[in-house]
């Protein structure tokens, strides 16, 4: 049986280095957490663990991608949700089982906050293609 | 037209997705994801935020049906769910570690569908694992929750005859029920 993404080693450190360059790239990231498709943590910034997050974001990619389907748009490339005190953005890594979920203040542009995060999305899957 | 919510609950893999997919008229809606905890129940995929499907009952009754992922880490869709169902179809496999135990957790969970409502419960994968038995289905649910009246059925999940009896008897349970609680308050006014 292959192990799961969030028990690799080499996945979750790569995982977490990935999480430390958007946090220097973007000064208002609250939280970042890379997550597998089912809702499991493989990595988390700000040092604790954020398990209801990570299920709760599971769900809404998997929601997100059921509304692109029923309305035949092609495959759902990111989620926003766009509040009063902050910005959370996911998205999936291409080509993993993996999604990027991310909160930043509203002192980020949206456009600002979604092109970081895109960035470091495309870094995780590039770095990641050689490992498994 | 008549309209009802029901929820379909239970364990992973205990064959809620696919009791949905044996009665909805239309294209089922699933939200499964590739599962990484292969070492619970192994499965290749688990539903993570809901199945969604609908039938119609007799001429004018439709019933829409929602599954809700099995393991407890995302019972938020639990709760988001559950407040817009009036009965449960509770799914337990009987090959799971301890099904009567699931049982009560979900009975418990739940109790409050019973309240609004009716649940029924459907054993699955009897077939695999003999033991336990649907009397000591009903005994637990006597000893445990003794005020509820909970039908049991033995069922094929891939069966759509065996889960429209079991969604058809929840139906008539929860209108049975309505209909005592109305004439009830039409009593006491």
């Amino acid at each position: 049986m292959t192990e799961p993404l969030h028990r690799n080693a080499a996945v979750i450190l790569h995982g977490a280095e990935a999480l430390e360059e958007l946090r220097s790239a973007c000064r208002s990231l609250i939280y970042a957490t890379l997550i597998t498709d089912d809702g499991f943590e493989v990595s988390g910034l700000i040092g604790t663990q954020h398990n209801r997050m990570a299920s709760m974001a599971s769900s809404m990619q998997a929601l997100g991608d059921a509304v692109a389907r029923e309305l035949k748009i092609g495959t759902s490339e990111y989620i926003i949700i766009a509040s009063e005190l902050g910005h959370v953005i996911q998205l999936r890594i291409p080509g993993q089982p993996l999604v990027l979920s991310a909160l930043f203040g509203t002192e980020e542009t949206l456009g600002k906050a979604l092109s970081t995060a895109r960035s470091s999305a495309s870094r995780v899957s590039e770095v990641l293609i050689g490992i498994h | 037209m008549a309209e009802h919510v029901i929820l379909f609950a239970g364990p992973m893999g205990a064959g809620k997705s696919t009791a949905i997919r044996s009665l909805s008229e239309i294209e089922v809606v699933a939200t499964e994801a590739g599962n990484s905890d292969r070492e619970s129940v192994d499965k290749p995929t688990t539903t993570v935020a809901l199945d969604y499907g609908e039938i119609t009952l007799g001429d004018d009754e439709k019933v829409r049906l929602y599954g809700i992922p099995g393991q407890r880490r995302f019972d938020f869709m639990w709760e988001i769910l559950k407040d817009r169902a009036v009965g449960m179809v509770l799914l337990i496999n009987n090959d799971s570690p301890d099904p009567l135990l699931q049982l009560r957790e979900f009975l418990d969970y739940f109790a409050d569908l019973y309240s609004r409502g009716g649940i029924v419960v459907a054993v699955t994968r009897s077939d695999i694992a003999r033991t336990p038995k649907l009397a000591e289905y009903s005994a637990a649910i006597a000893a445990h929750t003794p005020d509820m009246i909970i039908p049991v059925f033995s069922v094929d999940a891939r069966n759509t005859e065996q889960m429209r009896t079991t969604l058809i008897t929840l139906i008539l349970n929860v209108e049975t029920r309505a209909a005592i609680i109305g004439a009830e308050t039409l009593k006491n006014d």
